[in-house]
Order: structure tokens, then C-alpha cells, then sequence
């Protein structure tokens, strides 16, 4: 045990140590912050001229919706909603051209989001939308209908169907509306974060066993009485801790710069403004905790990936490039299947689920013993297994390493 | 003490690179010598458990070579020795004694001795990256002692050293020949000549010679050209 703690020691220092791991990082971490702010940068143009800047416009819109924070989406709001909408000029009733206008910016504004969030679920057009007629038991029951259709697309059993429609029945109607700029915008960057994660990973990891091909200090290593057993763990579990560290960097500089720019509040808010069509009682502050620690799940599973693959590979300008392609391949599918729900939810097994932030708010469940889980709360199991089974697959190949070449 | 080398083996693709070779070898130190290719390497490596033999076995005091015993009784410094750029010469060595299951304060002092010992006292403090070759090639000395091996195994040590440490570092390993088992494989025929107790002699993979010199015998160089341009069957 002293040993395996002093090797890690060690193995940290080496991999901690490595430029290129930090310098990868860095920039990561600036486009995290840049991408918080970039919607809020630059200038807001209608007809050709400068209308606002953008960050000045988020301000206006920000305050104006402060107003109607907090309070219940029912029967009041609603016809307040339709009120302020229908001021809006008939002839400017268009994406696009409505949020130009002065009626817009001083009656509407503070009912923008309660106003997608029920043309989502009633599938209107906007200018249908605007000319309905408000109705709290309408609304909700519209939702519900969305929501039996949507298990219908999805092709869910009746026994996922039921599993969800318990979920539904516990969301309260009404719901509550919450201005949530700070978690939405941390709920928003999540593929973002996979990326610069697969990014580190994938420069800052390959070196872990190959490289002590390249320098030639496996054969030293391998012939010490830890070379073959205790090495293998205090590397592996050196990997992990850079990976946790990278993964709490990101997650901590997601977090600040979000409350920084967007404020704090928000995190009651129910996770259907983000997911309008996911049926689980969720507020976005808890949606971002299940995100970010299956995140964190996910930079562990890919440092596993990463440094077994290093191993097997045996270079690390190989590794690199394979982990790069497959993470990018698997999150490539992984979009692809979340957008077809006519796919079978199979994906949801495999370790590359995890990448895209939509899936996890899948409603395909994940069977496990013949129980439905979200998919949130299943893939900490997958993970489990895949990083286990990499991290043996990867031990059985480390044993077995013999030295090669002159 | 005894070093068992029973009909080991290896081929690579198409070349045999060791062909059953056994040896038993006790407490001495042996050269090992032969042309490029002849096989020096893949057996020394065979002996540390870094390659695995095709067939046959290898053993120290009946521990086989896969053991975590064996490893913890052998010193090794290969041919091209490895090392960490940015690690200091003390804490590469520390890395190492854990490596070898040695306690810190134990490794600590012993690292301290053989920095002494191979004259890189002033410079355990330094990057590893800032040392010259010769430094390098003795920092690699110093991590193969690290353990006060029983069975040490040196491939080409002496490449990179000057005159002097060379000088030096054939008196170090005639004293621990006196105690383990030294393998030491090189080019340099005059490396080997006055301190090996045993020559060694490969040629395509087999044993062409295997005995003791004595100065009576004449120029060992010119013996071993001999043996190089013979067949290795005599």
C-alpha cells in the first residue's frame, strides 16, 4: 500500500508535469469563458442598423423578466402573456421581426420564455400562439397529450410508458417560472466541456504507459518487483486523479463564469425550460448536478479509455489520434441517435452515451434487471462496468507487455 | 547462489535470436561478448523477465524469473537507459527504489550513497535533463545498485563513460562480483578482460565459448575475432 501511494506520488508528478497537458488545458478553459459570453458580445442588428448592443439587450430583457419571476404559470400569467402579445403590431407577427419591435421590448419581453415554453408544448406557430386563448387546464393538458405522443414516437412499452407518466403526474402544474440564465447556460455548454475534456485527455494522457516505450524506461520499470503489479494501479489511479482535476477545473470554471455574467438565481427553476419535453419533476440546479457529475463519470471512463488505449497502441502520437476519432465518432452517433427516435435506445449501454448532454435527458430508459432508470440514473452503472472492464482489459495487456526492439 | 539458464529460446519473425542456450552461472562476474546481433541483448533481457523466452526457463535460487522474488534479487541497466528529463537525479532514483518495494528512508540513504559513489554527489539535485552522457550512463549504474542486487545484470555500462570512470567502474564490479552474480555485456573486450572471472561468447544466438581467461592465454580480442569468424558449433 506505501508503495502503490509513493508510485503515484510519482506517476502524478510526471503527468502533472507535462506542458503540453496544461498549455491544452488553458485554452480549454478560456473557450469555456468565451463561450459563456459570446452570446453577449457584439451588437444586436433589426433593419440593418445597430439596435442595441447584445450584452445591453440581455440586461433589458433580464430585467424584464426579473418582474414575472417566480411567479405560478397559471390562468393570471397567461392572459397577461396573451395581453402583451397581442400588441404586438399584426403586421410584424413573425420570426424574426416581432422582437424588433417597440411593443416587443416594453410589454411582451417579460413573458418571452413562459411564451416558447407554451408553444412548445401546444405546437402552435407563433402567430397562432399569440392569438390563443389563454387557458391554464388548456395548457397543461396539451402538455400531457405532447407528452403520450412524444412515448409513442419514441416507441416506449407500456411499462416505460407508465414508469414516465408516474414521473409526469408529479410535476406540478402549475409550474413555477424562474428566471435560469446561469443554469441554462451551464446546462447549454455541457458538449462544450465534453469536448475540451476529450481534447485534455487525449493530449495529456497517451503518455501514461507509452510513453515509457518511447523514453525506454520500460524495460527498467518491468524489471523492477512493482514494475508489473502496483505500477499499473498507481498510474491508472494517477490518470484518474488528473482526469477528476480537469473535469472539476472545467466544471468550476463553467460555474463561475455562468454566476459571474448571469447571477446566481435560477436553480428552482424546472429543468422543462431547458427540456421541454422530459417528464421528470427536476429543477435545473438538480439537473446540473446530475450533468456535471456524470461528467465528472465520464472524464474518469475517458481517462481509463485513454491510457489503456495507450498501452495497447504503445505510442502516443497513435493514441492520441484514436482517441480523438473514436470519442469523436461516439459522440457523432450519439447525436445522431438522440435525434432519431425511431433508433434503438441500445446506445444508451454503450460508454459513449455519456458525451451528449441531450441523451442523458433521454426519455428511452435504461432496463437493468428488468427496471426502467432514467438515463442518468443508469449510466453511472454502465460506466461503472466499461471503466472496470477497460481498466482489466488494459491490466491483462500491461502483464503481458514484453519489450521490443533493439 | 545460482543463476539457472535452462535451453532458453527466442525467435523474432524469421531469426532464432537465442538458440537454447544454458548456462548455470554462481557468484562472479561474467562478459558477456559478441558481435551485433548475436543475441546479447534478447538473453540479458530474457534474464531480467522483460522478454519472455519462446522456451525454456530461467531461475535464481529456484525462484523463476516471473516472481516478484527474483525480480526484487536483480539490478538491471539496459542497453539504452531511460530516464525522465524532468525528474532530478535523487528523486529518479527514489522513484526507482519504490519501484523496487524499498522503503523510503532506506532508499533515500542508499541513493545517497551511490550518488556518492559514482560521482554525481553534486548533482543529485539537478534535472536529469542537464546531465552529459557520462552522467546519465552512471545515474543509470546507480539506479541497477539500488537494491544491492543479487543478480546484476549491465548492458553495454560502460558506453558514454571516460578512461577514468570506466577505470573506476571495473573496480566496483570485480568488488561486487564477490558477493552477486554480474552479467556484463559489451563491446569492449578490455572492460571485460582483466575483471570477468568467466567470458561468455555469443554467435547467432548460441554460446560459442563459455570459460575462464587468464592473461596466459594470450589477447582476448584476437580470440574473440577468432570465435566471431568461426563456426559457433566448435
Amino acid at each position: 500500500m506505501n508503495s502503490l501511494r509513493t508510485l503515484y506520488g510519482y506517476e502524478m508528478k510526471k503527468l502533472l508535469g507535462r506542458r503540453s497537458l496544461w498549455i491544452v488545458m488553458g485554452i480549454c478553459l478560456l473557450s469555456l469563458v468565451f463561450s459563456m459570453v459570446t452570446g453577449l458580445m457584439g451588437n444586436y442588428y433589426g433593419g440593418g442598423n445597430t439596435l442595441k448592443e447584445c450584452y445591453e439587450l440581455f440586461l433589458a430583457e433580464r430585467r424584464a423578466r426579473d418582474t414575472v419571476s417566480g411567479r405560478d404559470m397559471d390562468q393570471a400569467l397567461l392572459e397577461e402573456m396573451s395581453a402583451a402579445y397581442r400588441k404586438i403590431p399584426p403586421g410584424q407577427l413573425s420570426e424574426g421581426n416581432y422582437e424588433k419591435t417597440e411593443e416587443y421590448l416594453t410589454y411582451a419581453m417579460p413573458y418571452c420564455q413562459v411564451f416558447e415554453l407554451v408553444r412548445t408544448w401546444t405546437g402552435m406557430d407563433f402567430r397562432s400562439a399569440v392569438y390563443w386563448e389563454p387557458s391554464q387546464q388548456g395548457l397543461y393538458e396539451a402538455r400531457r397529450a405532447m407528452m403520450e405522443r412524444y412515448c409513442r414516437v419514441l416507441g416506449l412499452s407500456e411499462k416505460q410508458k407508465a414508469f414516465w407518466m408516474e414521473k409526469e403526474s408529479r410535476i406540478p402544474a402549475p409550474m413555477k417560472y424562474v428566471c435560469n440564465d446561469a443554469y441554462y447556460m451551464m446546462i447549454a455548454i455541457c458538449p462544450m466541456m465534453v469536448i475540451c475534456l476529450m481534447l485534455v485527455t487525449a493530449v495529456g494522457m497517451p503518455g501514461m504507459f507509452a510513453e515509457e516505450r518511447v523514453l525506454g524506461t520500460d524495460q527498467m520499470i518491468l524489471a523492477c518487483p512493482r514494475g508489473r503489479g502496483s505500477l499499473y494501479w498507481a498510474k491508472l489511479l494517477a490518470g484518474l486523479s488528473a482526469a477528476a482535476l480537469c473535469a472539476f477545473l472545467m466544471a468550476a470554471v463553467a460555474l463561475g463564469s455562468a454566476f459571474w455574467v448571469y447571477g446566481t438565481g435560477g436553480s428552482e427553476a424546472p429543468l422543462q425550460f431547458f427540456f421541454p419535453y422530459y417528464a421528470c419533476p427536476l429543477t435545473m440546479g438538480q439537473a446540473c448536478l446530475i450533468l456535471y457529475g456524470i461528467f465528472f463519470l465520464t472524464a474518469l471512463l475517458d481517462g481509463v479509455f485513454v491510457m489503456v488505449l495507450s498501452e495497447l497502441t504503445g505510442s502516443p502520437r497513435a493514441t492520441m489520434v484514436l482517441a480523438v476519432g473514436i470519442l469523436a465518432i461516439g459522440d457523432f452517433l450519439t447525436i445522431v441517435v438522440w435525434k432519431n427516435p425511431q433508433m434503438p435506445s441500445l446506445w444508451h449501454y454503450a460508454p459513449m452515451a455519456s458525451l451528449w448532454h441531450e441523451a442523458i435527458f433521454d426519455m428511452r430508459p435504461i432496463m437493468l434487471f428488468g427496471r426502467c432508470f432514467t438515463v442518468w440514473q443508469g449510466m453511472p452503472a454502465v460506466q461503472l462496468f466499461y471503466g472496470v472492464l477497460m481498466a482489466l482489459a488494459g491490466r491483462a495487456a500491461y502483464v503481458r507487455h514484453q519489450v521490443r526492439g533493439a | 547462489m545460482r543463476l539457472a539458464i535452462d535451453r532458453v529460446s527466442k525467435q523474432y519473425k524469421n531469426k532464432i535470436a537465442v538458440d537454447r542456450i544454458s548456462l548455470k552461472l554462481d557468484k562472479g562476474v561474467y562478459g558477456l561478448l559478441g558481435e551485433n546481433g548475436a543475441g546479447k541483448t534478447t538473453l540479458m533481457r530474457m534474464i531480467c523477465g522483460v522478454v519472455k523466452p519462446d522456451s525454456g526457463t530461467v531461475s535464481l535460487d529456484g525462484m523463476d524469473v516471473g516472481q516478484e522474488a527474483y525480480r526484487a534479487a536483480l539490478g538491471y541497466l539496459p542497453q539504452e537507459f531511460g530516464y525522465y528529463p524532468e525528474f532530478k537525479g535523487e528523486e529518479f532514483l527514489l522513484y526507482m527504489g519504490a519501484l523496487k518495494g524499498m522503503p523510503k528512508a532506506e532508499a533515500r540513504r542508499r541513493a545517497k550513497e551511490l550518488l556518492e559513489l559514482v560521482g554525481l554527489k553534486e548533482m543529485g539535485g539537478r534535472k536529469i535533463k542537464a546531465f552529459s552522457g557520462g552522467m546519465r550512463q552512471r545515474l543509470g549504474i546507480a539506479q541497477a545498485l539500488l537494491n544491492r542486487p543479487r543478480l546484476l545484470v549491465l548492458d553495454e555500462p560502460t558506453k558514454g563513460l571516460d578512461p577514468r570512470e570506466r577505470a573506476r567502474f571495473r573496480r566496483l564490479l570485480r568488488e561486487l562480483g564477490k558477493e552477486s552474480i554480474v552479467i556484463l555485456s559489451t563491446h569492449i573486450v578490455s572492460d571485460v578482460e582483466h575483471i570477468a572471472d568467466e567470458i561468455l561468447i555469443m554467435k547467432e544466438g548460441r554460446l560459442a565459448y563459455q570459460g575462464k581467461w587468464e592473461e596466459k592465454n594470450g589477447d582476448l580480442e584476437a580470440f574473440c575475432v577468432e570465435r566471431f569468424e568461426e563456426g559457433a558449433d566448435e
